[in-house]
């Protein structure tokens, strides 16, 4: 058993989608530190603490959540920087997109993706999958030993 | 170079020859033979003339002796000097004919013998000896008894010999004779036949050669005939540039006469930009049997060009190139069209594929969001709302998740249609059992079914479109079976008169009016509402795709409350699969 819950970075253009989420992380009781980033270029600025997000507590988040369509720097763009950071690789990264195209699932396990969760359309299942997924990362997944940010 | 087994593997040269030689080789043994015979003969009259010859000159002899023997008879009787000098003239007369006669005769010993006998018996000098004794003895009328008598006897004895000549000559004469008479009608004969032979040689060589003639005649003519049919353009051309002969397609392909093709230089009816490419292959024909292939742009008399597929073949040592070529200006230009059809194909394949994706994910975002917000307006308004409001946000939020499930299905329909279909032997057995699980396991209610499943065949086939077909097709009987008190599904083979395995899926449920059977398989067509039967109306769509792709068919059977029988057929493993 988890007693410190780490950050979790949701990266997510969408404000509705924002708000689904953050309301399926409220039923589940999930709601300690959720991030919420609005693009690609501020999720990489937040994970390598510069510019707007330098001031931000040392530590790696737990788990990312990441959209695929984001504007500036697209959800796949983010996930390369992070896998090919070794500051940062280790964070698991749970894509959350609506696209089961089959492009995108291999373009993000070619990345090295943790997981890859189609959003359902049905408010129900999305909760559902929240759950499952805040159990899973959150309860017994074992995270990676926290790292300082930056050097 | 083979051996010639036949007849007719032999070239036509060689044939000739053979042909031709059957009456001249007796021809040339039977001049032989007359040659011969002819110089048998003169050789057999020379020898009758050469012994006629010495007889004459033992003759001769003869003749000297006896002038010789009566001048000395004179002078002996008279003591005249004229006949002394007869008898002188006769004396150096003999030595030359005897040698003379010896010379003749030196090939016969026997007649040597009594050459040398005669001189010897003419060194005794019976005349001279008698003249001698008249000289010595001036007053003596007659030479002594003995002289007389011994000069006699030698004169006798050399005449004996002459005479014995003579007859050994007489003797060969009728031998020879005779040989050279044989000669002389040998040679008669064999020239008769000589000549005979001749005349029917070469009669049979004239008919021989007649013959070949016409057959090679007829392999032209037939070939001829096969150049002047041809559609294809043939020709024959020299190595000089020019076209020697060609036929009659070239008028009906490109308009020009023969008379004006072989005018000019082809080289002058070729498209400008292909006149290099087109003389250099040219120069490479100088090797025999190189086969040039080349495709170039030929002038028709109405100026426009037409593209030709050429093949020549040459045979240097008469100057000619042998070609053939064809109009392909069609096939190009459908080529070119089809290359374009195929560009455009591609270029609609891509859009389709960018516009699935933005369907896939641009399209449920939103619906997303209706549905999830509706859920929280369900959740927060419970109180609030009247019977009437809470059933409208329930129907608001089923029809979103209703749009979802089409999205879905319409995604993977379209999917469905683009992949490509992999190949493999596939258990049917295996394919049913797992579509059971499947279609058992998701969303039903788990209500009684009475199971008949037989033995299905192997086929060849995709299977995990194959079994998305089954889930689809039990899925249904199973849904449609829902309010039966005994439900039963039976999943089978019809008998089928080979090259096809038809496959059936019967349920005993609500079944469907036949009149309406053939819309079942349409896109999005549901016989049944949604509210006693729920679907989106494509999984039998799916079903007809998966199976066509398969090359097989797809159709149905029903009656209102009576059920329903789904068959589908299926090349069997030893059919072709269509793409």
């Amino acid at each position: 058993m988890k007693t410190d819950i780490r950050t979790i970075v949701l990266a997510e253009d969408n404000s509705n989608d924002v708000e689904l989420t953050l309301a399926a992380f409220r039923e589940n009781h999930l709601l300690n530190d959720v991030v919420v980033i609005r693009d690609g270029a501020q999720t990489l600025d937040y994970l390598l603490k510069r510019n707007a997000y330098e001031g931000r507590p040392n530590g790696n988040p737990g788990l990312i959540l990441l959209d695929l369509k984001m504007p500036k720097v697209d959800g796949l763009e983010v996930l390369r920087t992070i896998k090919s950071d070794p500051k940062l690789k280790m964070i698991p990264v749970v894509v959350l997109t609506s696209s089961r195209q089959e492009q995108d699932l291999l373009r993000s396990y070619n990345l090295g993706v943790n997981a890859y969760v189609v959003k359902p359309v049905d408010f129900k299942e999305f909760v559902e999958a929240v759950k499952a997924l805040g159990g899973f990362w959150a309860v017994v997944n074992e995270p990676p030993p926290s790292e300082p940010a930056g050097a | 170079m083979k051996v010639p087994r036949r007849w007719a593997d032999l070239g036509l040269r060689t044939r000739v020859l053979l042909v031709l030689s059957v009456p001249l080789v007796p021809l040339l043994l039977s001049t032989g033979v007359i040659l011969l015979t002819a110089r048998q003969q003169r050789t057999a009259q020379q020898w009758v003339a050469h012994t006629l010859e010495v007889k004459a000159q033992i003759a001769k002899a003869a003749e000297l002796m006896v002038e010789g023997e009566a001048a000395t008879k004179d002078f002996l009787l008279t003591r005249d000097p004229d006949a002394l000098r007869r008898f002188q003239a006769s004396g150096t007369e003999w030595p030359k004919a005897a040698r003379r006669l010896l010379a003749l005769v030196i090939d016969n010993p026997d007649q040597v013998k009594h050459g040398r006998v005669m001189a010897s018996f003419r060194d005794e000098r019976p005349l001279v000896s008698l003249l001698e004794y008249v000289r010595l003895h001036p007053s003596d009328p007659t030479p002594p008894a003995e002289l007389l008598t011994r000069s006699r006897l030698t004169l006798s004895a050399i005449r004996s010999e002459l005479l014995a000549m003579q007859a050994v000559e007489d003797n060969l004469l009728t031998t020879r004779v005779a040989s050279a008479r044989r000669a002389q009608s040998r040679l008669v004969r064999v020239t008769f036949w000589g000549a005979l032979f001749g005349v029917i040689g070469s009669v049979v060589a004239a008919i021989s050669f007649s013959r070949a003639s016409q057959s090679v005649e007829r392999a032209r003519s037939e070939l001829d005939q096969f150049f002047s049919v041809s559609l294809d353009m043939l020709c024959i051309a020299d190595t000089d540039g020019s076209f020697k002969r060609v036929n009659p397609a070239w008028q009906d392909v490109l308009g020009w006469t023969p008379e004006e093709l072989t005018s000019k230089p082809y080289l002058e009816f070729i498209h400008p930009g292909d006149v290099e490419m087109t003389r250099t292959a040219a120069s490479r024909q100088g090797d025999r049997d190189t086969i040039v292939s080349l495709e170039n742009r030929y002038r028709a008399k109405d100026g426009s060009y037409r593209w030709l597929q050429w093949k020549s073949v040459s045979r240097p040592e008469t100057g000619s190139i042998f070609a053939a070529a064809r109009d392909v200006t069609d096939q190009k230009r459908i080529n070119t069209e089809l290359q374009a059809s195929v560009g455009e194909l591609k270029e609609l394949n891509e859009e389709l594929e960018a516009f699935t994706y933005s369907v896939s994910h641009d399209l449920r975002a939103p619906l997303r969001h209706i549905t999830g917000f509706s859920a929280f307006l369900e959740r927060s308004s419970a109180e609030k709302l009247n019977d009437q409001e809470r059933r409208w946000l329930s129907l608001t939020i089923e029809a979103g998740r209703r749009m979802g499930r089409l999205i879905d299905d319409l995604l993977a329909f379209s999917r469905m249609g683009r992949m490509p279909i992999t190949r493999s032997r596939v258990n049917l057995d295996d394919i049913v059992s797992e579509a059971r699980n499947e279609a058992s396991g998701a969303g039903s209610d788990g209500h009684p079914v009475e199971w008949v499943v037989s033995p299905l065949p192997e086929i060849e086939g995709d299977g995990s479109l194959l079994r998305l077909a089954f889930v689809n097709l039990i899925g249904n009987a199973l849904k449609y079976t829902r309010h039966c008190p005994h439900a039963r599904v039976e999943i089978g083979t019809c008998p089928n008169d080979g090259g096809e395995v038809v496959i059936f899926v019967r349920d005993n449920g609500v079944g469907f009016d036949m009149q309406y059977a053939h819309k079942l398989f349409g896109v999005f067509q549901r016989l049944h509402d949604s509210e006693e039967f729920d679907g989106t109306g494509i999984g039998l769509a799916n079903v007809r795709r998966i199976i066509q792709r398969h090359g097989g068919r797809a159709w149905a059977e029903g009656a209102v409350n009576q059920g329903a029988t789904f068959y589908i057929s299926l090349p069997s493993i030893h059919g072709r699969l269509a793409a």
